[in-house]
């Protein structure tokens, strides 16, 4: 079994609306918490936000900082906060789910691919959107990632 | 109908930033372009959560099909954004 990437203590849930730049400041600490990054990430974090938005559909954000910042990894690893109520990235894009994305290598994107599948089906999202446990969270995940 | 293998040169695999760059131009068009990975898995190439889900890495090979009225000019920018390995 390969390390944990997505840790169930990196999944906060019901977390009340904010803006953007907060939602990504808020996972960027959670993965320097967890030792995944230097300080400085969390800056190429909001340049990439700047460039071109991390929303990518169905209710999903997946903040990460822009390829110039990829040094300031010290492990691959991911957190998540849950939005009931969602945190707007843009016209008509809204969040539920704000996802930090520390990733040095590859071994993350297995991870990103079931989540891309997930929430594809919109019962899907509901889901996650509402989930109550992180556990609940990870089993949609290895579920719809099928 | 148009095919053409791609091989993918990004060091960093085929992340969220390539992928915007792909829906972005092809949806430009108005062709139907599907990207199969080898294991016969396909997506449509206008699809953001689509092409995300084939989890393509660097060095894999991609056959890309596009059929439509405009289907010669998708395939041209399709080869320009390989060779450019999408602006990185």
């Amino acid at each position: 079994m390969t390390r944990q990437i997505l840790k169930t203590e990196n999944i906060i849930l019901n977390q009340k609306s904010e803006t953007k730049e907060k939602a990504i400041e808020r996972v960027g600490n959670m993965l320097l918490q967890s030792g995944y990054i230097t300080p400085h990430y969390i800056e190429g974090m909001k340049k990439r936000e700047e460039e071109f938005t991390t929303y990518i559909g169905s209710g999903i954000a997946i903040p990460h900082a822009v390829n110039e910042y990829k040094q300031e990894i010290l492990e691959t690893g991911l957190v998540m906060v849950q939005y009931p109520h969602g945190v707007e990235f843009g016209k008509n894009k809204i969040a539920y789910l704000v996802i930090g994305i520390a990733g040095k290598g590859d071994e993350h994107l297995g991870l990103l691919t079931k989540i891309a599948l997930t929430v594809q089906d919109p019962k899907n999202v509901e889901h996650l959107r509402y989930a109550k446990t992180p556990q609940e969270i990870l089993e949609v995940i290895e579920e719809g990632g099928q | 109908m148009l095919k053409e293998e791609f091989t993918l040169h990004s060091q960093y695999g085929f992340h969220l930033r390539p992928a915007q760059v792909m829906v972005e131009k092809m949806s430009a068009f108005t062709s139907k372009v599907q990207v199969k990975k080898a294991d016969g898995t396909e997506a449509d190439a206008k699809s953001l959560l689509g092409l995300m889900s084939l989890g393509l890495n660097d060095g894999q090979t991609v056959e890309i099909t596009i059929q439509g009225d405009d289907e010669e000019a998708a395939m041209k920018e399709m080869e320009k954004l390989f060779q450019s390995n999408f602006g990185e």
